[in-house]
This record gives structure tokens, C-alpha cells and sequence, in this order.
């Protein structure tokens, strides 16, 4: 299913992505991450069911992508910039300039919840409910 | 048509039909629960998946439209303000939902008395108080008690989790200005409970907990339910209930996975479907005696659709924190502006929950304001988002208004060939001028914890978590469909004990109070199980 994008499919995808995510602030930019291959495959893997929708918006694709944004659907311009971010965001460069492993499993520290002291004088306040 | 017997019926096996099923099977009472959804497996959530972020905007996502399951059922939702959030399987809701547990105030018993709004409650906080101490230990709470919010209850079983560096700059920010807050209670182990392993702060509580650590009730109720002769039956979606020609429910016609019907029978039927799919359910069982469905003479089912309208702020701060972990339910809580003051222009109030931010693609996408963002503007919010922001999610109180409901729409026929349920609901300007002020204190409350930005959504249209209402109780029969006892008043054996017969909302979450009932009433029929009516099978 995911093959199912044409050459021209995937180069206006890659086009697209390259002025949604230029690169700056320490990110890389897109156009040098071979994004319309590997990166949205995996996408499109994940959540087959974006396919067909993707192909329809990239076949109206035209020229000139900051126009072409500007111009969507909100409910189209939602779906691309998920599968656009959602492959950005995947790729290892990126990843390695946010600083940012995925959600990681920590061990609770057994130093207390924080703020102790201050829930300990809050305690010692008059109850502020209002009772019936 | 298969055909089976059973002495009571439970419809639905999340939050309010766990805590009842496991009241009544330790009563060795014999109950046979239909769900129409599945078990899941903890392995399967996609938590611990490096796409967790993209699984849960889609095939985990919390609106049934958008997740389109095969155990959900379509809700049309273009007329209502906020999206319908809720999850069909074993567990029902509690599979995705955030764990903040909290009980109702005193005063929300009591808001016409006190505010001249709304109605009041035929029960009070002292009603429930035993039922939520009890279910804090089944549910495996974590937390502090004393919070002078309230009145003076047990210690949680477990301590707090940890509140998280934006949980102790907030909480030092509102020290400073007086302002109430107070560490997070949630339905989530702090320490090894139960079997349950300790929370690891994985962030991912939206989609199911790959830990067990939350307690969702797939967790906490049913595996000792079951051990105490409970009987669960998945893949059953009820479509009728059955009514005896002495005007008693005496069972249900339900459709298993492969669309075949079949018959049980009961003495006595507990809905437990979810506000939305137990109105649903009474009025697709309409019969001579109840035209416009059943235990319908009031006219109430249905109506008082409330579902907590809800803004967030988000305040940015230099320092990294790592705010994408950390457990998504509440680090800290604020009651501050919960009650009616006499400055304000609103009646009621809100509750505030702080929580992490998410990964980097909700940094992405996560709805801050109209406007669409690409190119540098999309790096730099990026860049201020991830790890150095944190969230006040504000619920506003919403009050009861007839014309909110849900309604069966004939011109959207389902699966079964019945028509589909449909939202019609409109946010109050009472509820939107809650949001405004509450979103203007948000602000104040970050700026003095140190953020250098902020950022505030007035209306999220994506929250509909607490649908509640549609069958609310009261003492009049002609206002109301189930009395204190949850029992139905035209219907005596059939009882309702989800979130659709609260008659206000509370500002705070619903589910403690949602147990608390559902216990309640599990404890009334058990102590009246030789005199309550039942039907004969
Ligand atoms: C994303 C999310 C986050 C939330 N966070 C919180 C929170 O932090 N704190 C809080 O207090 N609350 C929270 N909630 C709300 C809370 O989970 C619900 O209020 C609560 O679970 C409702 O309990 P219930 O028993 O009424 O319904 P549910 O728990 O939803 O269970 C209803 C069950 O009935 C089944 N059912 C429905 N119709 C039929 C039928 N016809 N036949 C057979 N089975 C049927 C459904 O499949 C479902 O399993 C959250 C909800 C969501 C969705
Ligand atoms: S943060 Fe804790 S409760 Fe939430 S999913 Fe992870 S382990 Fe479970």
C-alpha cells in the first residue's frame, strides 16, 4: 500500500516538506533528509489508512508549496502537516538536534513528591470549602 | 437465537459497570455483563512504541469518529461545540483516561441552594464520602490527603507522584500570590500495588497504560470480579432492552461480533454504557408503554447533556525540564477559582490540572491558536515547546440546559438498521465567561512561575471526556429518570449508574464521583436483594 505513491507523488511531497521545515533553530532542514522515501514510508506504514487521502491532496499540487499551504482545506492542511511533521520528526538527525529519545521508562525517585514544605503549611490552613 | 439467563444484567464494562460487577459478584450475586467491545492487551498500547505520538491521533485517538473501531459505534457531533471522547472495551473509558481522581466539593451537591442555579443533588458528599474512601483503595489512588479544599478524609494508599519541576515553580508561584493548589491526586501507583507495577512517567496515560500502573478497571476490577464468578462477555452490543408485560426490565437482545442476536434473560438490568450510550440505548428501546423510550414518562432522557467545556494554557520556560514525560495525569491541581464569587460575572467555576506537554509532534501540531504555522515560526515553536513548557488544563463547572441532549438522528441509519445517536449541544456564556477569566488568571499563574511566554486556547473543541447528564436523578419523577438510589422511576428493576445521572457536573473530573455512585447503589441492591422487584424469568 505504501508504494502506491508515484515519483511525482513523492517529489511533491519532499517540495512541500522542504518549506514546511526549512531548518533553524539548530533542526536540520528537511531537504536534506531524504524525507519522501524511508522517513514517510514509515509514516504511511503506521497509519495505512492516511494513503489515499495523502495522494489525493499531492495530486493537486501544482507549484509553489507556501501558496499551495496557504490555500488547503483545514481538514487537509491538519492531515499533511501530521504525516509531513510525523516524518520529520522521525528521522534520527532530527530527533538528535531536539535532544529527544521518544517517551522513556524512568524510575520514580524515592526523594519525596516536591514541595513538601509548602503542602505542609497549607495543611495547617483553615479548610476553605463551603459546607451545606 | 441463543437464549440465557443470568440474575442481574450489567451493560458495559468500564468505569461504572467494573465497580458495580465486582460489589455484586463478592455477593455472590450472579451477574452477567455484556461489553461490546474487546479486552485489551497492555503490550499492544503504543506507549512504549516510538510512534506512540502518530498512533494516538489516529487508531488510539480518544473521539470514536476518529479512532472508528469495530466496537464503536458513530455519533454524529457536527451540532454539537465539543467532540464526544470516550473508549468502548473492557475498561471502557478508564483505558484512556488521564487518572486525575478527584472527589466532588461539598458545595457542588448544592448549587441551586447556594447559587441559584442548576439543581440541587438528592444526596449530598457525606452520602458518597464512605464510597470514595473505599474506592481510593480499590482504584489505587495516589496522593496527600488534608487538602483544606476539603473536608478531612483517609490518607491515599499511596503517596503522591512526583510533581514535576513545573509542578514546584507553579506551586511556589501561587504560595506567593495565596492561591490554592495542591500535589495531583490520581488513580495511578506511585509504589508497587496490588500486582500493579509503579508508574515510569512514560507520559503515555492517553492511550492505555503498557505498566498497569493506572487503574483502569480491566486492571483493578475485573480480573477479581471474574474470580468471584462474574461473567464478561465481549464482543456483545446490546440493542434493546426487554420489557415484561408487568412493565419490568427482564433482559436484552444483543449482537455478538458476527452480527447474529441473541437473548438473555434477567431479573434486574444495570445500565452501565457511558451517558452517551446508555441514553442512547433507553431511547432505541421504545415499546407501547414507552413511546419515546424507555423510562422516558419525564422526558428526561437524553437531556442535560453536560460536558465541561475546557481551555488550556501553556506557559513556555527557558530551562529544559523534559516535559514530555512525567505521568499525564495532574502534577498539582488548583480549587482557587472552583467556587461562585460575588466580583465575577460568571456563577460557578473551573478546576485547573498542570500536566507535561507531549513529544515533538504535538509541539507541532497542537492546536495554539487559528493560525497555520510552517517554515521557521513551525522550528522556533518547536524549540520553545519541547521539554520547557507545561499545560494548566481548566475545566469549567457546566450547568444543566434541556436543549443540550442527544437525540436519535432517523436520517442516519447504523449497522443494525437503527438511527444514530446525535449531539446537539452549545457552550453556555456562563461556561464562556468562566474560560475567559479562568484563562486571564493562567496566564498571571505561569507569568509568576517564571514563564517567559504563554500561550492560551480559550475553547478546545477536542474535550468531550466527560459527557455527563443524559438521565439525571432526582426525587420528582416528572424531573428526573432514576432516584437516589439510581433506580429507574418508571422502570423499578432497572437501574443506571454511569455518568449519565449526574445532575450537575462539578468543576472537577467526574470518574471518583462516577464510583462512588456506582458502589453506592451496588451496596443498596445487595443489602436489598430480598426485597428489591425484580422480574420473572
Ligand atoms: C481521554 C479521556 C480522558 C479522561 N480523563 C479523565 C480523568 O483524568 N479523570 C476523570 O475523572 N475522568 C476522566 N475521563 C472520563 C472518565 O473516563 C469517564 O467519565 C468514565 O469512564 C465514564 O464511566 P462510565 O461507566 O459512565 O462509561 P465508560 O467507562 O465509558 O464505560 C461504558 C462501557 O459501556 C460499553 N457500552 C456502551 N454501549 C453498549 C452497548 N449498547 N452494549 C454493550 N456495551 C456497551 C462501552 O463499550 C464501554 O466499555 C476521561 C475520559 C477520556 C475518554
Ligand atoms: S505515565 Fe505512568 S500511568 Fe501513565 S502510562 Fe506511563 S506508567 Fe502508566
Amino acid at each position: 500500500m505504501t508504494l502506491a505513491l508515484s515519483d511525482k507523488q513523492r517529489n511533491s511531497f519532499a517540495e512541500i516538506s522542504n518549506v514546511v521545515y526549512p531548518g533553524g533553530y539548530n533542526h536540520p532542514p528537511s531537504s536534506g533528509l531524504d524525507i519522501k522515501n524511508a522517513p514517510l514510508d514509515h509514516v504511511l506504514r503506521a497509519r495505512n489508512e492516511l494513503v489515499v487521502p495523502l495522494i489525493k491532496i499531492l495530486n493537486q499540487y501544482v507549484t509553489e508549496p507556501n501558496t499551495f499551504l496557504s490555500q488547503l482545506e483545514d481538514h487537509d492542511f491538519k492531515l499533511i502537516m501530521i504525516i509531513i511533521s510525523a516524518s520529520y520528526l522521525s528521522i534520527p538527525q532530527v530527533k538528535e538536534s531536539l535532544e529527544y529519545n521518544g517517551q522513556q521508562a524512568m524510575s520514580l525517585g524515592r526523594s519525596g513528591f516536591g514541595a513538601e514544605e509548602l503542602v505542609f503549611e497549607l495543611m495547617q490552613q483553615p479548610k476553605r470549602y463551603r459546607d451545606v | 437465537m441463543s437464549k440465557t439467563t443470568t440474575e442481574i444484567l450489567i451493560i458495559g464494562a468500564g468505569l461504572s459497570g467494573a465497580v458495580t460487577a465486582l460489589q455484586l459478584a463478592r455477593s455472590n450475586i450472579k451477574v452477567t455483563c455484556l461489553e461490546q467491545g474487546q479486552w485489551n492487551n497492555r503490550e499492544d498500547y503504543p506507549g512504549d512504541k516510538p510512534d506512540f505520538e502518530l498512533l494516538s491521533m489516529g487508531p488510539w485517538h480518544a473521539n470514536p469518529n476518529v479512532r472508528k473501531s469495530p466496537a464503536d459505534y458513530s455519533i454524529l457531533d457536527d451540532t454539537s461545540d465539543i467532540k464526544p471522547m470516550l473508549y468502548n472495551g473492557v475498561g471502557g473509558s478508564t483505558i484512556l483516561y488521564s487518572a486525575h481522581w478527584m472527589r466532588f466539593l461539598p458545595s457542588d451537591f448544592n448549587v441551586h441552594s447556594l447559587d441559584g442555579v442548576g439543581k440541587n443533588w438528592p444526596i449530598n458528599y457525606h452520602d458518597l464520602a464512605p464510597h470514595y474512601n473505599q474506592n481510593d483503595i480499590d482504584f489505587g489512588v495516589s496522593g496527600i490527603a488534608g487538602d483544606p479544599a476539603y473536608p478531612d478524609f483517609p490518607e491515599y494508599p499511596m503517596p503522591p507522584l512526583p510533581i514535576q519541576p513545573w509542578g514546584e515553580r507553579v506551586a511556589n508561584a501561587h504560595h506567593k500570590m495565596g492561591w490554592h493548589w495542591w500535589p495531583g491526586s490520581n488513580a495511578i501507583a506511585s509504589l508497587p500495588y496490588k500486582g500493579r507495577r509503579p508508574c515510569v512517567q512514560r507520559s503515555t496515560c492517553r492511550a492505555g497504560c503498557n505498566e498497569g500502573a493506572k487503574g483502569s478497571v480491566d486492571q483493578t476490577h475485573w480480573p477479581e470480579a471474574i474470580a468471584c464468578g462474574a461473567i464478561l462477555k465481549t464482543g456483545a452490543r446490546v440493542s434493546r432492552i426487554l420489557l415484561d408485560q408487568h412493565g419490568l426490565a427482564c433482559g436484552a437482545l444483543f449482537k455478538d461480533a458476527s452480527g447474529n442476536t441473541h437473548k438473555i434473560e434477567s431479573e434486574i438490568v444495570i445500565l452501565a454504557s457511558h451517558a452517551i450510550g446508555s441514553a442512547q440505548l433507553l431511547l432505541k428501546s421504545t415499546s407501547p408503554k414507552f413511546p419515546n423510550g424507555l423510562a422516558n414518562h419525564s422526558d428526561q432522557v437524553g437531556r442535560n447533556l453536560m460536558m465541561h467545556p475546557l481551555s488550556r494554557v501553556i506557559g513556555f520556560f527557558d530551562e529544559p525540564m523534559m516535559s514530555w514525560q512525567g505521568h499525564w495525569g495532574q502534577s498539582i491541581y488548583s480549587l482557587e477559582f472552583a467556587e461562585t464569587r460575588p466580583e465575577h460575572d460568571f456563577v460557578r467555576g473551573a478546576k485547573w490540572n498542570l500536566s507535561p506537554s507531549g513529544g515533538p509532534l504535538s509541539a507541532a501540531l497542537y492546536p495554539i491558536d487559528e493560525s497555520r504555522c510552517w517554515g521557521k515560526p513551525l522550528h522556533q515553536r518547536i524549540d520553545n515547546w519541547l521539554g520547557r513548557s507545561a499545560v494548566w488544563g481548566i475545566t469549567a463547572e457546566d450547568l444543566p440546559n434541556r436543549q443540550n441532549r442527544l437525540v436519535l438522528d432517523p436520517n442516519f441509519i447504523d449497522s443494525n438498521g437503527d438511527p444514530t445517536v446525535r449531539l446537539i449541544y452549545k457552550v453556555s456564556e456562563n461556561s464562556k465567561r468562566i474560560l475567559k477569566f479562568m484563562t486571564a488568571k493562567a496566564v498571571q499563574s505561569f507569568s509568576e512561575a517564571g514563564a517567559h511566554q504563554t500561550s492560551a486556547s480559550s475553547l478546545v473543541t477536542d474535550n468531550g471526556w466527560h459527557a455527563l447528564g443524559t438521565c439525571r436523578m432526582g426525587i420528582d419523577a416528572d424531573q428526573s429518570v432514576v432516584n437516589p438510589w439510581l433506580q429507574s422511576h418508571d422502570v423499578k428493576n432497572l437501574y443506571i449508574v454511569d455518568g449519565s445521572v449526574f445532575v450537575t457536573s462539578s468543576s472537577v473530573n467526574p470518574a471518583a464521583t462516577i464510583a462512588a455512585l456506582a458502589r453506592r447503589t451496588a451496596k443498596y441492591i445487595i443489602k436489598s436483594r430480598s426485597t428489591i422487584k425484580r422480574a420473572k424469568i
